[in-house]
């Protein structure tokens, strides 16, 4: 599939990324220069660890193919996330950085107790063990696609290379190997912006693509309508989103760990706000880039299901027949549509309202059969497999990379998604290995010295490894790679971050208080999860509120003993 | 009678006080830039509605 130049391409960037992490890494040589490297970080590098870190290649394939189906509503997302960096800037950082810890949940030791840590630090451990296979598994199929190979074993070729390069150079190498992933990733995605607008037919502009997509409804950023089961609005993401990035970049040590590399909390302040001043202009141009992407999809055939290799399953098995009468019935439909579409261009060009009306009419009636004869195809997918995944979001923009882009830029484009891949991927196994170190290791009775913790802390990253690539396997029946991540993360975000707010807002809380209510307000969010149609964003808004007033009261029962130092 | 000096007076005497403004000035920007984004937003959400 690939072409020998993208291959090059691809190839050379990967070593050039693995290699620049690890010589920038070389000196690397006790615990502290592997976990948190060294605290030398300029805010320039905590600023692009910080945003490669949340960037991962689900951001990069599925972002635009959650714009293609679903326009920029998913913008509304990131609404919360500048105002959780001013809070964070004001209450959480200049702590962490005063008390110089290692990890976050270290702090509620000092401020609560050892089992506090232990339950904040357990629950960040199994979600973040799950979310490092969603991450893993993304980039995995990519290369799945493009290779030919068994997904299962691409994610453990691209794990091998993740866990060579941290076990070498540890969190130095990874905030060094950011700053050059991230350059490549947003100078990528800003190619293929131009490059999908210049695909459009000719004389065809961005204000009309703009206008097509708004006919369709893709343009649909803000939606000001106050709807608890609705995922993404003005609300649920103002608060929700709040909350949600309030715990994700405060209580998750994949970001406190890279706040933590820098010198001091004035430049872990000034990486903080960097990122909430670019995150939802960059999301924007990516949501944006996968709508234009829909738009350019309206003048030329399309596949009537993106995953290629679910499309061959069903195209040669039993139900081949109805698979191929769907698949031209959608053709069909598509070319129709493209025409009406263009006469109701040309209508409009020349004035004549009544034509454009009736084209629009042509164009909406053939959708509904494009629509209609995809459910079809569908129907065939699951007739021919009832476990297969019919969600194809995730292969949309590959697919239009692929076949669409000239040769090098999607070699460039693929490079940059495993950038993306590995930025993350390499944040959280480094996390995981700092909290299993800092947390579990060096609290046990017997304490390994100094010199065995990086032995054991590079350990624990390959066990950690091990564990997100088998988790990797079943991550492609979640659905939408970047909703199942967040989703999986709200699930324990609320409770982690109520333990913190407690540790703020209730001073009389104890740690057995605290503990107590972390556990109803976990317990309350896995009710909403399965017993309400609560949308996932509130999740983390009941999880965090239900721990602070259940500790404040419990606070009563379980008074604090002593007043402690760390606040 | 000498009145009571004003409350900003007062704050401004402390010798010790920090100099209120660079990082509330920052948090201001990134919240500022946040509401302009969303009001443009809205309104390319209302012209293709």
């Amino acid at each position: 599939v690939i072409r020998p130049l993208d291959a090059w391409v691809l190839v050379g960037s990967l070593v050039a990324l693995v290699a620049y992490g690890m010589w920038r890494a070389r000196a690397t040589r006790n615990l502290d220069d592997h976990l948190v490297a060294g605290r030398v970080m300029p805010w320039p590098m905590v600023a692009l660890s910080v945003m490669a870190t949340q960037a991962s290649a689900v951001t990069f394939m599925a972002t635009p193919g959650q714009g293609y189906v679903a326009g920029l509503s998913f913008v509304q997302f990131y609404f919360g996330l500048p105002i959780a960096m001013v809070v964070l800037c004001a209450t959480l950082v200049p702590l962490y950085q005063r008390l110089k810890v290692t990890t976050c949940y270290e702090f509620l030791e000092r401020r609560f107790d050892g089992k506090t840590r232990t339950l904040a630090a357990s629950l960040f451990l199994v979600q973040r063990g799950l979310a490092a296979g969603i991450t893993l598994y993304a980039p995995s199929l990519v290369l799945a696609v493009i290779l030919g190979w068994d997904v299962g074993t691409t994610c453990a070729v691209l794990g091998a290379l993740v866990v060579g390069t941290i076990v070498m150079g540890g969190s130095k190498a990874v905030s060094h190997a950011h700053a050059l992933q991230f350059t490549i990733i947003m100078g990528t995605m800003a190619l293929a912006f131009v490059l999908v607008l210049r695909a459009l037919p000719a004389g065809m502009g961005f204000g009309d693509a703009l206008a097509v997509a708004g006919s369709a409804g893709k343009l649909n950023a803000v939606d000001t309508a106050f709807d608890p089961a609705s995922r993404y609005n003005l609300w649920a993401g103002l608060l929700g989103g709040f909350f949600l990035q309030m715990s994700y970049f405060g209580t998750d040590q994949s970001q406190v760990g890279r706040i933590l590399t820098a010198p001091s909390a004035h430049v872990s302040k000034l990486g903080l706000l960097i990122n909430g001043m670019l995150k939802v202009p960059m999301q924007f141009f990516i949501l944006l880039l996968g709508v234009l992407v829909f738009v350019a999809y309206q003048f030329q055939p399309a596949p009537v299901f993106f995953d290629r290799a679910g499309a061959a399953r069903a195209a040669n098995g039993p139900h081949a027949a109805e698979w191929r009468a769907a698949e031209g019935e959608w053709q069909s439909a598509r070319a129709q549509m493209a025409a009406s579409l263009r006469e109701r261009r040309e209508a409009a060009a020349l004035g004549d309202e009544a034509g454009a009306l009736a084209a629009d009419v042509a164009a909406r009636a053939a959708e509904g059969r494009a629509a209609a004869a995809r459910e079809q195809a569908l129907g065939a997918l699951r007739a021919t497999d009832p476990l297969a995944n019919t969600n194809d979001t995730n292969h949309i923009f590959l697919t239009y990379v692929l076949t669409h882009l000239p040769a090098g830029v999607v070699g460039l484009v693929l490079a940059a998604i495993f950038a993306a891949a590995m930025n993350s991927t390499m944040s959280e196994l480094n996390s995981l290995a700092s909290t299993t170190i800092v947390d579990v290791v060096k609290r046990l009775p017997r304490r390994p010295d100094d010199k065995a913790l990086l032995g054991w802390s590079r350990g624990a990253t390959l066990f950690w490894t091990v564990f997100a690539v088998g988790f990797a396997q079943f991550a492609g029946r979640l659905g939408s790679l970047v909703e199942a991540v967040n989703i999986l993360g709200s699930l324990f975000y609320g409770a982690i971050l109520g333990i913190f707010a407690t540790a703020f807002l209730v001073k009389r809380a104890s740690g057995t208080a605290v503990f107590l209510a972390a556990l109803v307000g976990e317990a309350a969010v896995i009710a909403c999860w399965r017993l309400t149609p609560l949308s996932f964003l509130w999740w983390n808004v009941v999880g965090c509120v239900l721990t602070v007033v259940v500790a404040a009261v419990l606070a009563r029962v379980f008074p604090r003993a002593a007043e402690a130092p760390a606040t | 009678v000498t009145p009571e000096p004003l409350a900003a007076d007062r704050m401004t005497d402390q010798p010790d006080r920090p100099p209120l403004g660079a990082w509330a000035r920052a948090y201001a920007v990134v919240l500022v830039a946040l509401v302009v984004e969303i009001v443009l937003m809205w309104l390319l959400t209302e012209r293709h509605r």
